[in-house]
């Protein structure tokens, strides 16, 4: 949908941000010049579904970046303490725990503050707290398997400490990784969308779930609810199924 | 006549199409013990299981009878099962460490099988337990029954474990390979213990092993199984004395024989196409003596924490080994004695201190050959990727055509094919592993070749196929070996000297 969007979208307008106050809060199905609104239109006469369909790209980025950001810092940190153990070990656990204890809404609420707002400072924020989980997860794998007879003829076999943690254990990290990816995609959105409600993550009038259930949410004890209630659902939708994702891929033999 | 204990007719077994048990036949009568052998494979497990109604679900049985006191146990519901088991029907399993509670003192663990199945107070229980310990022979029972198993050697936990199934005077006891996890000096025991009690007590043993040599010592009856089939039964002293059909002829002639060193050893296929060489030249200890590796004074400790104190316990302590040019080495202990050790500090996987440390060659072509076939191989990995990394690693001059070329090579010395460079570990039985194993050691160049129990955990059949593999390849390479076991009978064959150790105390 999301890399569909240009086509489906009726305002081609790069945020969907063709403003007609001549056609404000039209119910779902009207007609108006620019075509069918599917979801009807919002208080500035834009065409909501466009937006939704646009805001997917913002919850879908922030995802992949965010992820993407937490593995490059995770794997190597998780790695190296799981592999070598001993005092690297402890000092890396000690710094993923006092990191662990900050809640990550507070935390990147605060780096926002500090990097300023917007959707760029959201998803190195989000990716900077999460990359713990997936160093805790990496690690507990590397505990495991350092101990098994292939690695020991690795290390008989002289090779080097780089290929033996990336080439040989690494690969057989992948299911449990591929698990806490699905799982932390879905938070990713949970905090953007969390972010964006509270209005410090994606700023107007860039289209975003949760900017848009703040935008709307008053509307809910109109008639209107659909247009907060709609963004919501995918959000939840989008959880779920990532959720649902992992869990089957974990269950998977 | 008393009614047979377990009476199975014809009874065949299959997972989802799979048939593991074909025409099974067996009567086991009550003072009576009769082994089922066979190797990994062979379906001899999967009949016990159903006569313990342990098995899975989906299995397909298919039988003219089969009757555990004279019932028809396919018909038994679960509670009548849970209060056979451990009552009229006990088990011995394989390995003691895994069969007891970890954290539970063996005393109160023997106790609870009292309170599950008789009403005997507090006082009987612990009395009826110290005697079921006299009865095993662990020396000063009352303060054994406080112990965990942790804090007891394998033979004694096993003990234990036999003492516990003795516990409520069954009328059956099925042993699973009740030795196997032992060391071979208190195996012999062990058994005739287990024999001795079963007898006394008038019960049925039905025994399950894959060592026909260690059965044949107590079993009335021996029943042999090749995959699935029942190839040969009669009384364990004739089959094992002389056999008739060519499997357990092979299973007997693929073991190293007591005397003599003949190369290569017959294997199962021999006997199988009746094609068993007459008389082999016997393998024979270099004459030059050249030495390639000596180490003196060596000593290998494990840092033990009691409390804020770090103290070392050490396994070897101030002893030499120095190796010759094409020489095998034999190294051989009960566990504990710091055999493995020795190996793994040569390779450097263990740390070590040493007076003087002398190597001709540089350390990389010191290799090593592991116990496990299935850890010992990354299960992600390619056979290919595995030894073109180590020849890349190790000869970095070859192209990458050189490379494949070299690598189907060495698959081909240790008798595998080119078509197996691109499977991963899973395609592979246990020797077809160990093989590859030992064709990504070569892949170094080595000189030296240290393996560790590199023949323990695989079938008699195919042992005999492994201990080929690498006596040709010392042979054409000029390798010298230490090799490292707990078997006598494999370490005399293989080795031109050997040094026996002791645990230290």
């Amino acid at each position: 949908m999301a890399v569909a969007a240009p086509i489906v979208v009726l305002d081609s307008t790069s945020n969907a941000n063709d403003m007609d106050l001549n056609r404000v809060l039209l119910g779902p199905g009207s007609k108006t010049d620019m075509g069918l609104h599917l979801f009807g239109t919002d208080k500035y006469g834009r065409d909501h579904f466009s937006r939704v369909i646009l805001g997917s790209r913002i919850s879908l980025t922030v995802g992949f970046i965010a992820v993407s950001i937490s593995l490059f810092i995770g794997i190597p940190v998780g790695a190296f303490a799981g592999y070598y153990g001993g005092r690297l070990d402890q000092f890396l656990t000690w710094a993923m725990s006092v990191l662990w204890s900050i809640p990550t809404l507070l935390l990147v609420i605060a780096l926002t503050f500090v990097l300023g707002k917007g959707i760029v400072q959201v998803f190195i924020a989000v990716g900077l707290t999460m990359w713990v989980e997936v160093a805790r997860v990496i690690r507990g794998q590397f505990l495991g398997e350092k101990s098994k007879e292939y690695v020991e003829a690795a290390k008989v076999l002289g090779f080097s400490a780089p290929h033996i943690i990336f080439k040989e254990i690494l690969p057989n990290t992948w299911g449990p990784l591929v698990v806490i990816c699905a799982t932390n995609f879905a938070s990713a959105l949970l905090i953007e969308s969390g972010l964006s409600f509270l209005g410090i993550g994606a700023q107007p009038p860039v289209p975003s779930w949760g900017g848009m259930i703040r935008e709307y949410y008053p509307y809910l004890i109109t008639g209107k609810a659909y247009l907060s209630l709609i963004p919501g659902a995918l959000i939840a939708g989008s959880v779920l199924s990532l959720n649902t994702l992992s869990t089957v891929w974990s269950e998977r033999d | 006549m008393p009614a047979p204990v377990v009476h199975i007719d014809q009874l065949s077994i299959a997972f989802g199409g799979h048939q593991v048990l074909r025409d099974f036949t067996f009567t086991l009568n009550p003072g009576q013990t009769i082994a089922v052998v066979g190797e990994s494979g062979s379906g001899k497990s999967v009949a016990a299981l159903m006569a313990m109604g342990l098995l899975d679900k989906r299995a397909e049985i298919k039988a003219g009878a089969a009757q555990l006191f004279s019932e028809d146990l396919l018909s038994f519901s679960s509670e009548k099962w849970s209060d056979l088991r451990g009552n009229e029907v006990a088990m011995v399993f394989q390995d003691p460490m895994t069969a007891l509670h970890p954290s539970i003192r063996i005393g109160r663990q023997m106790e609870e099988v009292l309170e599950r199945h008789t009403d005997l107070n507090r006082a009987d229980r612990e009395q009826a337990v110290i005697e079921a310990l006299r009865e095993v022979e662990i020396s000063d029972p009352e303060s054994s029954s406080k112990k965990y198993p942790h804090e007891m050697s394998g033979g004694q936990r096993q003990r234990v474990v036999i003492a516990m199934a003795m516990l409520m005077k069954p009328k059956l006891i099925i042993a699973d390979e009740p030795t196997t996890a032992l060391d071979k000096a208190v195996e012999g025991t062990i058994l005739a213990l287990l024999n001795k009690l079963v007898r006394e007590s008038g019960a049925a043993l039905w025994l399950i092993s894959h060592d026909l040599e260690v059965v044949a010592e107590v079993a009335d009856e021996v029943v042999v199984l090749f995959r699935g089939e029942t190839v040969e039964t009669g009384p364990a002293k004739q089959v094992f004395t002389a056999p008739k059909h060519p499997y357990t002829k092979g299973l007997l002639g693929c073991r190293p024989p007591k005397e003599g060193r003949p190369f290569p050893l017959p294997v199962l296929d021999d006997f199988l196409n009746d094609t068993v060489p007459s008389k082999q030249a016997d393998l024979v200890a270099p004459t030059a003596a050249e030495e390639v590796m000596t180490i003196t004074g060596l000593r290998i400790g494990f840092e033990r924490r009691s409390g804020f104190r770090k103290t070392k316990q050490w396994v070897i302590n101030g002893i030499d080994v120095h190796l010759n040019r094409g020489e095998t080495l034999g190294l051989i202990g009960p566990s504990g004695s710091g055999k493995s050790s020795i190996g793994r500090a040569i390779v450097g996987l263990n740390s070590f201190e040493s007076t003087a440390f002398s190597y001709t060659g540089d350390a990389s072509k010191i290799q090593f050959i592991f116990q496990d076939p299935f850890s010992a191989l990354n299960g992600s990995k390619r056979i290919g990727w595995m030894l073109d990394s180590v020849l890349k690693r190790h000869q970095p001059e070859l192209s990458p055509l050189e490379r494949s070329k070299e690598a189907q090579a060495l698959l081909e010395e240790v008798g595998l094919t080119a078509a197996d460079l691109n499977k991963r570990p899973k395609a592979f039985s246990g020797g077809q592993r160990q093989r590859i194993g030992i064709a990504r050691a070569l892949a170094a160049a080595p000189e030296v070749l240290i393996c560790d129990e590199s023949v323990s955990a695989l079938d008699v059949s195919v042992q005999s196929q492994v201990l080929n593999v690498l006596n040709g390849i010392k042979k054409n390479r000029g390798l010298s070996m230490i090799f490292i076991s707990h078997d006598p009978d494999v370490i005399r064959y293989m080795c031109d000297r050997i040094m026996e150790l002791n645990p230290l105390d």
